[in-house]
């Protein structure tokens, strides 16, 4: 039995592959660069005992890459989880970007999720059991000036997730959506921002501790229900002022 | 400059562990390889590991400051042969739950859990029991070393870059990974014994009395004391204990202390009354406890640990370290005069330890054949005097001051006490003509 985390070399992706292997499970580890992957697996091979894999895949490739992960897998293979901690965004996603990179925002952020999604699907539901996790953003909750496209593409994965959730209602599986605020990692760092940034190893205990259970749209932390309310309820002439 | 994909850097404050030197830098906190390789070719850096080198020596003024603890993950461990391969920001607390229980230990080891393997090359540390087993170095069968003009590259004995790189405080380049041969372990306990020492001049006899006995050897003396009371203390002699076996409950539970920290409260408690006082309460807290004890392997090697609110009694303006290591027969004409200049200019010492060194220094490695003394007490101006007078009396007597405990040592004194200063600097520079990687440590010695 397998977790395929896609997006695992570093950030959350990473805690959440070291949280799996401290839980005994075995991983197959999606990222675009072997040199990260590779220590990555050796050490959790090491350290924790668990089979670990790795997949080298340029997620913009969305079809291929959905290719990959179904060959890297043994025919038969169960699927325990597939995890989507993947993303990326750009300073210039103000609608400024050249075509081609904001067409990658948009393969990376939501493509390479439903192409892998479709192409596991059957291999879930012959299985009847599972779960499929994604990871959105509260700054998909109300769109800004800035991080357009990466909001667009993350507001999209809460539709998709959405529709999986119905699509699978009765099949076993759980759906389940979180969506994140500011997360410490190296993308964040050095940037002055007015709330806390989480941290990606507590944020993964969480939801290694709730796989398999939780379900639909979470908030984490929690706090950033009540945020993103506020913010989806400042009225117009609030909201056009703010700076964020 | 368009930062490249996933490359944040920030603007922050750094300091060194002894509060000695503030600096504001740009700091990386790089999470992949190819951030490594982002960095503009022609930018000064240097690499930081855990930040507990007392000197500055993971950063400095206009040199861009690559975090490297992301790199942490062990490569590969092999039982048989006995050596582990790791990348260089895995912490010795990491290694240590891998490896102990599985029977093995590194030989030498400083005394804090989050150092990294990274630092220990650089700094080329030594734990408690450096004459019988050396210094780190003597463990590192081989590297991974990057730079921007090299590639990475693997090194090994024999190798230039190798050699300059034990010991050469990360100014070859980045230590990528370390392969290293471990040391089997007897057992999980270690048996500590306790023995007096009435005068600071039975030191050197009673270490070597002591020698053959046990691995792990040291003394804590009280420099407080006047007259012939002076360096009363203890010596320390632990060996592995094979029979009892109790658990090792503490890991990984322990008050975290880091270089930013360090000085929180701002206030100092250390002074020159208050200093004597904390000093015989520990003697006595010493008398009182058990003569033999039973440690956890954990809790003998890293004993900062548990002792980190010592570093911070010293608060915001924080300590000097003066770490020397002198040649056997001059270590007594060493505390002779050093005895006198402290019964002239009283200094509030708050730690003096002492162990025994058996090895070859090269480069700037502290190693030597010898007796190496350590000397903690707070910044201030009888502070400075002490280490004046410590420069002079550490080169007149044949011995080497440790360059990554003091971080205000001079070019001057450095050279004139490594014969192989000249050496080293002529090799960092066939290595790297550009010397890219340089630090407030390096700046100062004029490396």
């Amino acid at each position: 039995m397998t977790c395929v985390v896609v997006g695992a070399s570093s950030g959350l992706g990473r805690a959440l592959a070291e949280g799996l292997a401290r839980r005994g499970q075995a991983l197959l580890l999606v990222a675009s660069d072997e040199r990260d992957l590779a220590p990555l697996a050796a050490d959790l091979r090491t350290t924790r005992g668990v089979a670990a894999r790795t997949l080298a895949y340029d997620a913009a490739d969305h079809a291929g890459l959905a290719a990959a992960i179904d060959e890297a897998l043994a025919k038969d293979e169960p699927i325990d989880a597939l995890l989507f901690p993947i993303g990326t965004s750009d300073d210039a996603d103000d609608l400024t970007l050249p075509p081609d990179r904001a067409e990658e925002l948009l393969r990376i952020n939501l493509l390479a999720v439903t192409s892998v999604v479709s192409r596991m699907l059957p291999r879930m539901l012959a299985r009847g059991r599972g779960a499929i996790v994604g990871f959105g953003s509260v700054a998909a909750e109300r769109g800004r000036g800035r991080n357009v496209l990466y909001a667009a593409a993350k507001r999209g994965l809460t539709s998709v997730f959405e529709s999986l959730r119905h699509r699978l209602e009765g099949e076993g599986i759980a759906v389940v959506l979180y969506t994140l605020g500011y997360v410490d990692t190296n993308l964040a760092f050095g940037r002055p921002l007015p709330f806390r940034k989480a941290d990606p190893h507590r944020l993964a205990e969480r939801v290694c501790d709730d796989l398999g259970r939780a379900r639909g749209k979470r908030f984490l932390p929690g706090f950033w229900r009540l945020v993103s309310f506020a913010v989806r309820s400042l009225p117009w002439f609030v909201y056009r002022r703010m700076r964020f | 400059m368009n930062p490249p994909r996933g490359f944040a850097s920030a603007e922050a404050p750094l300091v060194s562990f002894d509060g000695g030197v503030r600096v504001r830098a740009r700091l990386m906190r790089p999470d992949r390889y190819r951030h490594l390789e982002a960095l503009g070719i022609d930018e000064p850096r240097i690499v930081r590991g855990g930040g507990y080198s007392y000197a500055a020596a993971g950063f400095g003024k206009g040199m861009v400051v690559q975090d490297a603890r992301a790199f942490d993950r062990i490569l590969a461990f092999d039982p048989e042969a006995g050596t582990v391969e790791c990348e260089a920001g895995v912490t010795l607390e990491k290694l240590h739950s891998l490896l102990t229980p599985r029977g093995f230990y590194l030989a030498a080891q400083p005394g804090y859990p989050r150092i990294t393997v990274g630092g220990c090359v650089a700094a080329d540390v030594h734990g408690k029991n450096q004459a019988k087993d050396g210094n780190f170095a003597r463990s590192v069968l081989s590297l991974r070393l990057f730079h921007p003009r090299h590639g990475t590259k693997s090194v090994g004995p024999g190798d230039e870059a190798f050699e300059l790189t034990l010991g050469g405080l990360g100014l070859t380049g980045h230590i990528v990974s370390a392969r290293l041969r471990l040391a089997r372990l007897p057992g999980p306990l270690v048996r500590m014994r306790r023995e007096a020492i009435a005068s600071v001049d039975e030191t050197l006899p009673r270490l070597e009395a002591a020698g053959g006995r046990a691995p792990f050897l040291y003394t804590w003396q009280d420099f407080t004391r006047s007259g012939a009371a002076f360096g009363r203390g203890f010596v320390y002699l632990g060996d592995f204990a094979t029979e009892g076996c109790l658990p090792d409950p503490s890991e990984g539970r322990y008050p975290a202390i880091d270089a930013d920290t360090r000085g929180r409260p701002g206030f100092a408690l250390f002074n020159r009354w208050t200093t004597p006082v904390f000093n015989r309460a520990y003697g006595i807290a010493q008398w009182w406890a058990a003569r033999e004890r039973l440690l956890p392997l954990f809790d003998f090697l890293f004993p900062v640990a548990r002792r980190v609110a010592y570093f911070r009694l010293f608060g915001r303006r924080g300590f000097h370290e003066s770490q020397v290591l002198l040649p056997r027969p001059a270590f007594d004409p060493f505390l002779r005069s050093l005895r006198k200049f402290l019964g002239d200019h009283q200094t509030p010492i708050t730690l003096a330890s002492s162990k025994l060194f058996a090895g070859a220094g090269r480069f700037l490695r502290f190693d030597g054949e010898g007796v190496c003394l350590a000397l903690d007490f707070p910044r201030g101006p009888a502070a400075d005097r002490l280490l004046r007078f410590l420069d002079d009396a550490v080169r007149d007597h044949g011995g080497r001051p440790n360059v990554v405990k003091d971080s205000r040592l001079g070019a001057t004194t450095v050279r004139a006490c490594y014969p192989e200063y000249d050496a080293f600097r002529a090799g960092l520079r066939r290595l790297d003509p550009a010397r890219l990687y340089r630090s407030e440590l390096s700046e100062r010695l004029e490396l």
